[in-house]
């Protein structure tokens, strides 16, 4: 594999079973976010086994009514590059230093949320998928170690950037999101470009 | 495995109904819970998927929204 798997700080390796935080068992469960971010994380893994270096910044397309349809959806290269931009932004909101985390910031502009995914013909536009995807895996394994060192206090604190805060009112609401629901969200897409390219289940 | 034939399911208005109902009903009993209730074991054997009655609700939506990234 061309991304590196590093040991999670909290569950099993595989990040498919669960461990226990014996510092803090009150309040919102720190450990459970993190287990459910790291089982995330595995679940990524496996969903960008056998994508072609050649189609991950292209689009599905088919034939409609004699013309090509291309299918305007997230390709995976966007999609991973997209969520290489949260896990220094998550660091940050919970006091930590996210600078080692932290993707190019010429990214910030082509992959934030709201940016039009490109169907990149020519492969001149983003990045590779195997240069996203090792940015991703490896600020998601620092903010996941940098989080592990928390106390479950910190999670009742409202997030530090305000634009976090509009949408999440404590850093545990955000943490359980940007961890786990965000990213879920875009491997759900991830997967469905992934039968789009006649590739497997990849569970 | 999901097979095409709309006559392998209920119709897709009826789903909808019964997933809005099952979803209301999950909210009102987790919304009726305190901190203690929460952080108990589930009733049932989870196989190791959740780690308690929270857990059960993170999971709840951790399972949502990969289908939803299916949808969008």
């Amino acid at each position: 594999m061309w991304f590196p798997t590093v040991p999670s700080q909290r569950g099993s390796p595989d990040g498919l079973h669960l461990s226990t935080h014996s510092g803090n068992t009150m309040g919102i469960h720190l450990d459970s976010i993190l287990a459910g971010a790291q089982r995330t994380r595995g679940l990524t893994e496996k969903l960008l086994a056998g994508i072609s270096s050649s189609e991950a910044a292209r689009k599905p397309r088919f034939e409609k009514n004699g013309a090509a349809l291309v299918v305007d959806t997230n390709h995976p290269t966007f999609i991973m590059g997209h969520l290489s931009l949260y896990p220094s932004r998550v660091m940050m909101n919970f006091g930590l230093d996210g600078a080692a985390a932290a993707a190019p910031e010429a990214w910030t502009e082509l992959l934030k949320a709201g940016a039009p995914c490109v169907d990149d013909v020519l492969g001149t536009l983003y990045p590779s998928l195997a240069v996203v995807s090792e940015q991703y895996f490896r600020a998601t394994d620092l903010c996941l170690a940098g989080l592990a060192k928390i106390d479950d206090a910190k999670l009742s604190e409202p997030p530090v950037d305000e634009r976090m805060r509009t949408n999440f009112p404590t850093l545990g609401y955000a943490a359980v999101f940007m961890l786990n629901n965000h990213v879920m969200l875009h491997m759900g897409q991830l997967s469905a470009w992934r039968r789009c390219y006649g590739l497997p289940s990849a569970l | 495995m999901p097979v095409e034939d709309d006559s392998a399911y209920p119709a897709f208005e009826d789903i909808q109904l019964s997933f809005e109902r099952s979803l209301d009903e999950v909210m009102a009993v987790a919304k009726s819970m305190n901190d203690e209730g929460l952080a108990r074991e589930t009733d049932q054997d989870a196989h190791g998927f959740v780690k308690d009655k929270l857990d059960t609700l993170a999971k709840l939506a951790w399972h949502e929204s990969w289908h939803e990234g299916q949808l969008a």
